[in-house]
């Protein structure tokens, strides 16, 4: 079975760390135009790829766990997918509205989520 | 599984799909509207047309004190009546509406407070943008104010910004979900003229409808309740900051009620807080005073004009189109 080697995942921990940092600053900047009306979802939106790459994928290197690449597409999909969840309920908010159609990105998130510790457990 | 194993492919066809979807869930939030219902008008249109005729006329000729004919024609009733009025650039009198609008500078902020009794609570009157029910359906106060002869109309709550929430207008619900966030009351109007504020956990729209409720504010918190303040000095709208412009409702007495905007994010105008507006609907005498929707939607219209300074952003003046107006006419 294909696994991704050390130096992908060493790679992967830098892209997710770059991410975070855009997704602190876009929040910051997002925040200064909004009036001063705030979000929880826009401010802890770093939250998302910090924990899901930044700190799973450490893990993963220092434990030198094989990661497949299925559950590795499928992680970085769900991350993908609760991080938009977090920027689109966060603009939903800071815009005054309360809707529900953020939902869907819990729910695909969660299963991409679930779908890739399942693949990894039973590679 | 070979699909995995060329991850360029996978993360182009997955990025396109979740682009797509955020896409899709910001135009469904913010563009695109979805009419639900389209309000029944029982209006005589030719009533409409002559009171129209008569409001433009007076704004165009800019008349002062004097007096001006408009008609009044129930519903039901085929005859019709003339009415007097007497019409000023701050206050509007015939026999059974008299509004007076008073503008003070307090905070750094330039308020329009408005004194309105109505012989009759028919008078007392919400409407929907464009007649429709729906999210996202909007249109400026002035147009929706215009649409209906309004003589005074101050936004509304904004309701169609919701997906959920009670929406009761004119006697007709539209809408019988409970709000996605409780921690604010609903302002009730019953048929009576008389104010109310209710909570949706506690009481189901259909039950609003049965005691006699004929709109339903829903935005919040409660400014004044039974005389007394019941906002904290710290308290604001959803994480706002703590000047904006603003509008309020109040009711002082029995058909005696007071509308409040005021202007903000301007350098003439800072904005209030919500316990500044409290303290105002409170001197004015309010039993019971409800925060409306604010910032860029704050407009208070009078006699065809638009009285304050609608701002969004403090640079450019210009009103917002919003869901929903309160406001007085026949």
């Amino acid at each position: 079975m294909y696994t991704l080697d050390t130096k992908s995942i060493k790679k992967t921990i830098k892209v997710y760390a770059i991410i975070s940092l855009i997704s602190i600053i876009f929040s910051y900047v997002y925040e200064q135009f909004s009036y001063g009306v705030y979000s929880y979802f826009m401010r802890l939106l770093f939250i998302v790829p910090l924990v899901g790459g930044v700190i799973i994928y450490g893990v993963v290197y220092l434990k030198k766990i094989k990661v497949t690449r299925i559950s590795y597409s499928l992680w970085n999909s769900g991350i993908a997918i609760l991080m938009s969840g977090m920027l689109i309920r966060g603009i939903i908010n800071i815009s005054g509205r309360y809707t529900e159609y953020d939902t869907i990105y819990w729910e695909l998130g969660t299963i991409f989520v679930l779908l890739a510790i399942i693949m990894q457990a039973s590679k | 599984m070979k699909f995995f194993k060329k991850p360029f492919v996978y993360a182009i066809i997955f990025s396109i799909l979740l682009t797509s979807l955020n896409v899709y869930i910001l135009l469904k939030t913010f563009v695109i509207s979805d009419v639900i219902t389209v309000v029944e008008t029982n209006m005589v249109d030719n009533t409409k047309n002559n009171i129209l005729e008569e409001s433009d006329e007076m704004v165009e000729n800019n008349i002062l004190g004097e007096s001006n004919e408009v008609v009044e024609n129930n519903n039901d009733e085929a005859d019709e009546k003339i009415i007097e009025s007497t019409i000023t650039d701050t206050s509007y009198t015939d026999e059974n509406i008299n509004i007076s609008i008073n503008t003070i500078y307090r905070n750094n902020t330039y308020i329009y407070v408005v004194d309105v009794q109505i012989s009759s609570p028919e008078y007392l009157k919400t409407a929907l943008a464009h007649n429709s029910f729906g999210t996202d359906v909007t249109q400026t106060t002035s147009e929706m104010a215009n649409a209906n002869n309004a003589i005074l109309a101050i936004n509304g709550d904004y309701y169609g910004a919701n997906t959920r929430g009670y929406v009761i207008k004119q006697g007709s619900l539209y809408r019988s979900t409970v709000k996605s966030n409780t921690e604010y009351e609903d302002l009730v109007i019953y048929e009576d003229g008389s104010f109310g504020i209710i909570n949706e956990t506690e009481i189901s729209a259909e039950e609003l409808i049965e005691k006699g409720v004929v709109n339903t504010l829903t935005f919040g918190p409660t400014l004044v309740l039974d005389g007394g303040i019941v906002v904290s000095e710290n308290d604001e709208v959803a994480k706002s900051q703590a000047e904006n412009p603003r509008t309020a409702i109040g009711i002082v007495d029995n058909l005696h009620y007071i509308f409040l905007v005021s202007d903000g994010r301007t350098e003439e105008s800072e904005g209030l807080s919500l316990y500044q507006v409290a303290e105002i609907m409170q001197e004015y005498g309010c039993k019971i005073a409800y925060n409306l929707d604010g910032g860029g939607s704050s407009t208070l219209y009078f006699n065809g004009k638009v009285i304050n300074n609608p701002t969004t952003s403090g640079r450019i003046i210009k009103e917002r189109s919003v869901s929903d107006i309160v406001y007085i006419g026949y």
